[in-house]
């Protein structure tokens, strides 16, 4: 008992000197600039503040606003359903786009490209674009969905119950082809002889998908959906180019609460409360899911 | 340990800053006019503006650096869509802008900006010339900005259309029950061919406007009248004499573009429209003849009676070199440098015969009828109230009349739900009907 | 040798035969989603190069006019022009490849760490990066800008170049990518008398070419199209960024949609070259190779 405890304190002690020291870079510019932004913006989210003059210290006041702020409520409804709306759906389709064009086709290189294309394109130009398509009296969509006999289409954009839809689909266009990366660096880590072990035993490509390609690659799925999720409580750009929050307020989602409570209403007090239950919200997302990962991931 | 250790010294790291910049804020700067200086001594100034006016302030500084050598003032300017965030952001860092332009109702709750009675007192300047705006503007009954331009709505026409069609050009005296009649005249055609009677810009003023025509605020405890108001814009688009509020949004459409195309009879925007329509003239894009006419008014109201929203130019507090940033600040929004912007197009807050001349130019430029903006009589866009964030209200308005445009809530649910949250906001300070 | 290679090849042979038949139904209906989606993913971008070069006022015409009436070639002249568009691009440039340089070498060390040296704080401190994940920039950015303003940062693109280093999804992409390693490797190593940083720099790192890559890609893309950043931090026009630049064509009486979209086309390119290029570190198949 007493020499292994002897040996595992020097050696915890040596591991801990050599895992500082590869953390050292990292750990200093995170305290620095990451850390310490959240925990000051923690402490001004039980402030009230316009950025000049005194702060002055409210206790919850703000979070107690919260609960009866019919703005925050919205925005976080909508916020949840865009969540539920996107995020299978483009981890989906990036993992299924990521398996066809991992070998075996010709110029796969160019199709790739292709798929990442919207990813790299500018906000601004995205929105202008997708704005034509979904133009409810003289986009494609509709006049395809018009000439097939419904009369009366989706107002897409300009509808307050299809408001949010819509930008799901552009953010699923838009964010496909970032997910098909990461699928992509994670089937490199499966190994070729896996594949041909269960070729010879016959196994057809459904079966191989679903009994070598996704256990083996559960690590990046769970990397993919973490990221995932966050990302979709996180956007903004796409909102304020395409809709604006609007019509009304149906895509008016927790970020673009938060900016404008901060930057167009000059209250960063309250709006660090805002981002604060945001902040809550995913986390204990993510920790359900991290629970979980011991259950369905492989390492 | 070692991590709460240095966890605790940041956290004191950062109360120290947020304490900084608090007291930072309210500390330094009562810049009040104090002993003399040396007048010839070297003073070095930053101001920001707006980008679409950095070119003609650049110009105004030329001039006024020929009476003022030692005076020396660069400019900063940012994107329109974040200039607010920006300068604040700046500002609340410790960057020192002596002046800045801007609306006041955006800038005011900083509590940086100074009150400029006793330097308009030493300088003995005229004030006449500003108008019936210098008192609305009043924040707690003390100056604290002067406007360097008035931004007035007008009626734009498009006359080579009116002629096409044999139709008399707008009146100068039309109600808004005219100008629906006399859109719908002008409506015709389809697809391509398309002729839109008029265009308003998605704005919730375009809506709104003819309530505020009448005398009553935004921030009304009772907003009946505003339902009138947005009875006005649903019926243009039922007669389809506008583009509905929906295509308007989705297609991002702009005034500018829109009317400079040649398909739109009437265009209701503000004074900046003439310097943009001139422009257009110049690069050959817009290839039509073109007038103004004051914009339509309710039943029972003056004629010419509109909407302003002033842009002034404000002075930081903490200015460390206070007497010469006002100097430059009466020159800009004074008869010189109202005589300059005029003549430029802009629409100032100063006026006087020699500015109208400025402004009319020598009658070869469009539009013919530019004396209209001088006389018109103007409302504030905005109640200019302490407390009351315009931003939010109009917000508000936006959103819900928005709802109503589009068919999915009719005007009186949208009116209600718009009191509603009005109230919610501010109404319970200063509604007065 | 040869015999058993005969008596193994054998069966796979027949194999493939008949699956060969199969394969081309499958692989043409493959190629046939494949390019359907590769349209609808490209379709926007040409109506961008397209509205590039047209006048303004044909832009938003109905029906859709693929190809302008007249090719406007003097848009991207304007763009480049009427503003010091060649500075933006060198000073995205440089702020893109220093970042990206800098965070692969700050996030592997540290994913490393995580994955592979067992110290009790490890699944702590990981969790608290991850978390810090979770908020959205807005939140951060006042304290960060006056943070930065103190060190006197401001307006200096040292500012964004710092931020962009630090961001934990480089931590978290590489600790999940290495924790995919087998440690029967690194123990070989260790026997062989190999220290911690020889087995990061010698094993570790050059099977990690499918995640550098990725990140590579990633960070040199949020770079580049960065704008609340530059936006906050630079005033300076000469230090200004590409996004910024490009806002200029964005006042607020007008928005000229044919110098956007030709500033926007020009600004893609970049990107679109790292990530053609970065591709090739996904076809090789390195892991395998590491097994062996």
């Amino acid at each position: 008992m007493n020499p292994s405890k002897k040996v595992n304190s020097k050696s915890i002690r040596r591991n801990r000197l050599i895992a500082y020291t590869f953390l050292l870079p990292s750990i200093i510019g995170f305290v620095l600039f990451i850390l310490g932004p959240v925990i000051a913006s923690f402490l001004m989210s039980f402030t009230s503040w316009n950025g000049f003059g005194v702060v002055e210290f409210i206790g919850l006041d703000n979070y107690k606003q919260l609960l009866s702020d019919e703005n925050f409520k919205i925005s976080f409804i909508n916020s949840i359903l865009f969540m539920v709306i996107s995020v299978p759906i483009t981890l989906f389709l990036s993992m299924i786009i990521a398996v066809a064009l991992n070998q075996g086709i010709r110029f796969v290189k160019v199709f790739r490209t292709a798929v990442f294309l919207p990813y790299v394109t500018a906000t601004i130009a995205v929105a202008a674009v997708w704005q034509l398509i979904f133009n409810p009296t003289m986009g494609p969509i509709n006049g395809a969905l018009m000439k097939f006999g419904i009369e009366q289409p989706p107002g897409w954009l300009s509808s307050p119950t299809w408001a949010l839809i819509s930008v799901s689909i552009v953010y699923i266009w838009h964010s496909v082809g970032y997910y098909m990366i990461l699928f992509l660096a994670g089937l490199q880590g499966i190994p070729d002889y896996l594949y041909e072990a269960a070729e010879l035993d016959g196994a057809g490509p459904v079966r191989k998908f679903f009994n070598i390609t996704v256990p083996m690659l559960s690590p990046v799925l769970f990397f993919t959906t973490i990221i995932g999720i966050i990302n979709s409580f996180k956007i903004f750009d796409l909102i304020y180019v395409l809709t604006g929050g609007g019509p009304g307020r149906s895509t008016h989602v927790l970020v673009y609460d938060i900016y404008n409570t901060a930057f167009k209403q000059f209250e960063y007090g309250y709006a660090s409360a805002m981002a604060y239950v945001l902040f809550m919200l995913i986390l204990i997302i993510s920790i359900i899911q991290f629970r979980g990962q011991k259950k369905w991931v492989n390492y | 340990m070692k991590k709460v250790i240095s966890l605790l010294a940041l956290l004191i790291l950062f109360l120290g800053l947020l304490a900084g910049c608090a007291s930072g804020g309210t500390e330094k700067g009562n810049a009040e006019p104090k002993e003399k200086k040396d007048p010839n001594a070297k003073v070095s100034l930053k101001m920001a503006v707006f980008p679409a006016d950095e070119a003609v302030f650049k110009q105004g500084y030329e001039n006024f650096k020929k009476d003022h050598p030692n005076i020396d003032i660069t400019f900063e300017t940012f994107p329109q869509q974040q200039y607010y965030e920006k300068i604040r952001m700046q500002l609340s860092g410790g960057e020192g802008y002596d002046l800045f332009t801007g609306q006041l109702d955006n800038m005011v709750d900083t509590g940086i900006v100074a009150p400029l009675d006793q330097y308009i007192k030493d300088s003995g300047m005229d004030v006449a010339g500003y108008g019936s705006m210098y008192d609305t503007y009043k924040y707690e009954g003390k100056v604290m900005s002067l406007p360097y331009r008035k931004s007035n709505w007008m009626l734009y026409y498009n006359k080579t259309l009116f002629d096409e069609k044999g139709v008399e050009y707008p009146s100068d005296d039309m109600t808004w029950d005219d100008f629906r009649e006399l859109a719908k005249k002008m409506t015709s055609g389809s697809g391509e061919n398309k002729v839109y009677g008029a265009f308003l810009q998605q704005w919730p003023q375009t809506w709104y406007m003819s309530a505020v025509q009448n005398g009553s605020s935004v921030i009304d405890k009772d907003l009946t009248p505003f339902k009138e108001a947005l009875e006005v814009r649903i019926n243009l688009e039922k007669d389809g004499s506008i583009m509905p509020w929906s295509e308007q949004v989705t297609t991002g459409a702009h005034y500018n573009a829109a009317f400079q195309k040649g398909n739109i009879a009437m265009n209701m925007i503000g004074d900046w429209h003439v310097a943009q329509l001139r422009q257009g003239e110049k690069d050959g894009t817009v290839k039509f003849d073109w007038d103004v006419v004051p914009i339509p008014h309710p039943e029972g109201v003056a004629k010419n009676t509109s909407l302003a929203l002033p842009v002034t130019i404000m002075m930081n507090k903490n200015t460390k070199h206070a007497e010469e940033a006002f100097e430059f600040l009466q020159y800009m929004s004074g008869k010189e440098g109202a005589e300059l912007l005029a003549s430029q197009g802009y629409l100032t807050g100063y006026m006087d015969k020699d500015v109208e001349a400025a402004y009319l130019g020598d009658g070869t430029q469009k539009p013919t009828n530019l004396h209209y903006f001088l006389e018109t009589k103007e409302y504030p866009e905005y109640p200019m109230l302490p407390g009351v964030k315009n931003v939010v209200v109009e917000q508000i308005f936006k959103q819900e009349g928005e709802l109503a445009l589009l068919g999915q809530k009719s005007v009186d649910e949208a009116i209600k739900e718009i009191t509603k949250r009005v109230k919610g906001e501010y109404a319970s300070k200063y509604g007065e009907k | 040798m040869e015999l058993m290679n005969l008596a193994t090849e054998a069966p796979v042979y027949t194999a493939n035969a008949k699956r060969k038949k199969k394969i081309s139904i499958g692989k043409m209906f493959r190629y046939l989603v494949i390019i359907l989606v590769s349209l609808a993913m490209v379709l926007p971008f040409v109506w961008m190069i397209s509205a590039s070069l047209k006048a303004e006022t044909e832009i938003f015409g109905f029906p859709i006019k693929w190809i302008p009436e007249t090719f406007r070639w003097e848009n991207y002249k304007n763009v480049w022009t009427t503003v010091p568009f060649h500075l933006y691009y060198l000073n995205t440039l440089k702020i893109a490849v220093i970042t990206t340089i800098l965070v692969i070498i700050n996030s592997s060390l540290a994913g490393y760490a995580f994955a592979k040296i067992k110290f009790p704080e490890s699944n702590k401190i990981f969790f608290i990066y991850v978390a810090t994940m979770m908020i959205p920039y807005q939140v951060m950015m006042i304290p960060q800008f006056m943070l930065m303003n103190e060190l006197g940062l401001v307006n200096s693109h040292w500012s964004l170049i710092i931020l962009g280093t630090v961001n934990p999804f480089g931590v978290f992409l590489f600790r999940q990518f290495f924790l995919s390693i087998p440690d029967e490797l690194l123990e070989a190593a260790r026997i062989d008398g190999l220290n911690e940083f020889g087995i990061y720099w010698r094993i570790i790192m050059p099977l990690s070419k499918p995640a550098i890559a990725t990140l590579v890609i990633f960070s040199f893309m949020h770079s580049w199209n960065d704008f609340l950043g530059p936006l906050i931090y630079l005033t300076s026009d000469n230090l200004y960024t590409l996004q910024l630049g490009i806002q200029h064509f964005i006042t607020e009486y007008n928005t000229e949609y044919s110098l956007l979209m030709a500033a926007a086309v020009s600004a893609v390119i970049p990107t679109i070259i790292v990530y053609f290029l970065a591709q090739d570190h996904f076809i090789k198949g390195v892991a395998s190779s590491g097994i062996k």
